[in-house]
């Protein structure tokens, strides 16, 4: 299974701790995501290319989904499976 | 009884490719110096390239044709493997503050004083595993024992992705039937020796005299008995000992075989303009000693070292002890392919007055030197360089501080 990037714009919040937290971001068609919930965030690979990624498990519309945000180039992504 | 683990990142390089193209990962793929060079040479491969039979130090297209030209090659990324290398220690030190490295790829980590929160060494090394596939992405093998030689040897049984623990109650079942030139410092030269006494395993060199093994090798004799037989007691160089540096020293390994002095002679300038420049930055004040290793095509590796008139921290006055070192040492049996400087015997600070002709000219050089490294501090290293580098294309494009630091050896 190989997948690609969807590079995303994210509206984010920043915790008193400094921690981040994405809240919604924009879809290709200017369409707004929102994040329901955060269910996890940790350290994980990828399934596209890249290291060294976060990876947040959140709700969307009831459903789990993966969101990244690569710090060294502070990009936000989904991955589409091709 | 310690717990000391050495952990093992598996095909490090590339794995980390992998990472990067995960398109390949049902390919063979090999890391090399330069891909469009075609002398270019294989320093990692991923598991099909080595089913394949693929191995490290081999030449480009001597691989290729093993893989009857599916291969798929990567330049090498330092700075990307130093991240991942960095944040796998990340992972580390959630267990312990005892890490000692061992090249990019290889830590040994004592545990001793965390089993009481943390669980076993195997339950330790398991979480280890476990994390470092999770949130890296790549795969270690860790060698669970009670000293560092037989934790390495454990490191290196089950791979990719595994744990071997080696006790007191099954090291004579699970390591002395392993080769003589598995165990830890047992070269070429030395399996030589060894195959000629007669001793093949590392079970021979446990049961043979001590006495038999000194008078062949030398003080190492006594060592290689020591490890053979669980009797390391080298302690893992931790974090609080980090400052302790006993020597600074870098190596690379050519994209190319060289067949002149003159070809090892930038090789020598560009890692003792580095080696310098480290200690400048220490703070170790001046060394006494330069050792100087070279590696031949054939990847057998043999060194010397001298003692300086006079201590030094300047990279032209070390590539000039390298080059005499060379000119001693190496024959021209073969090309060289690789080539390693260190410094040690510091004066940390204190410093003999030299009565000599030359002390202004030393002095000189100091000032210049110690310009040249703030100019470098702000505009990178590779913003001044001697001009015997700038020749070589290939070499004024490296930046050898940053990519390839060798980290201290206890041993």
């Amino acid at each position: 299974m190989v997948y690609e990037k969807i590079f995303v714009r994210v509206a984010v919040e920043f915790s008193k701790s400094g921690g981040i937290i994405p809240l919604k971001f924009w879809w290709k068609d200017g369409r707004e995501i929102y994040i329901d919930k955060i269910i996890i965030r940790e350290s994980a690979p990828c399934r596209s290319a890249g290291i060294l990624m976060q990876r947040f498990t959140v709700k969307i519309l009831g459903l789990e989904r993966f969101i990244y945000y690569d710090k060294e180039k502070e990009i936000w992504f989904v991955e589409r499976l091709i | 009884m310690r717990t000391i683990l050495h952990s093992d990142l598996n095909n490090f390089y590339a794995s980390v490719e992998l990472l990067k193209h995960p398109e390949c990962k049902d390919v063979p793929v090999v890391v090399c110096g330069n891909v469009e060079d075609r002398h270019g040479i294989v320093l990692a491969k991923n598991q099909i390239a080595k089913s394949f039979g693929v191995k490290t130090g081999e030449v480009l297209w001597q691989a290729r044709n093993k893989c009857a030209g599916n291969l798929i090659t990567f330049t090498a990324d330092f700075p990307a493997y130093q991240r991942i290398s960095n944040a796998v220690r990340k992972i580390y030190e959630r267990y312990t503050d005892h890490i000692e490295s061992f090249g990019i790829d290889e830590c040994w980590l004592d545990v001793t004083d965390s089993l009481k929160i943390m669980g076993s060494g195997e339950e330790i090394a398991e979480k280890i595993r476990l994390a470092v596939k999770n949130e890296i992405g790549v795969t270690v093998s860790i060698g669970v024992s009670y000293n560092k030689v037989f934790a390495k040897l454990g490191s290196d049984m089950k791979k990719p992705d595994a744990i071997t623990v080696i006790t007191p109650e099954n090291y004579k079942d699970c390591v002395w039937k392993l080769p003589a030139e598995d165990l830890l410092y047992v070269g070429k030269s030395t399996k030589q020796k060894l195959n000629l006494m007669g001793i093949h395993t590392i079970g021979d060199i446990a049961t043979t005299d001590k006495k038999i093994l000194v008078s062949a090798l030398g003080v190492w004799g006594e060592t290689l008995h020591r490890f053979a037989n669980g009797e390391d007691i080298s302690v893992v160089d931790g974090k609080h000992r980090e400052d302790d540096v006993k020597s600074i020293g870098n190596s690379l390994t050519d994209y190319k075989d060289n067949y002149t002095f003159e070809e090892v002679k930038t090789l020598i300038l560009l890692l003792a303009e580095s080696v310098a420049s480290r200690l400048r930055e220490s703070g170790l004040g001046r060394a006494k000693t330069v050792k100087l290793t070279v590696t031949d095509n054939g990847l057998f590796t043999c060194g010397k070292q001298m003692k300086l008139d006079k201590p030094t921290r300047s990279g032209a006055e070390i590539a000039k002890a390298g080059y005499k070192l060379f000119e001693e040492l190496y024959a021209w049996e073969r090309p060289v392919r690789g080539v390693g400087i260190t410094v040690c015997d510091f004066t940390m600070g204190t410093e003999q007055l030299v009565i000599s002709e030359n002390r202004q000219k030393d002095e000189k050089q100091d000032r210049l030197d110690l310009v040249v490294d703030g100019i470098r501090k702000k505009y990178g290293n590779k913003s001044v360089q001697r001009a015997r580098i700038l020749k070589d294309k290939k070499w004024s494009g490296a930046d050898i501080k940053e990519e390839h630091v060798i980290h201290p050896k206890t041993y």
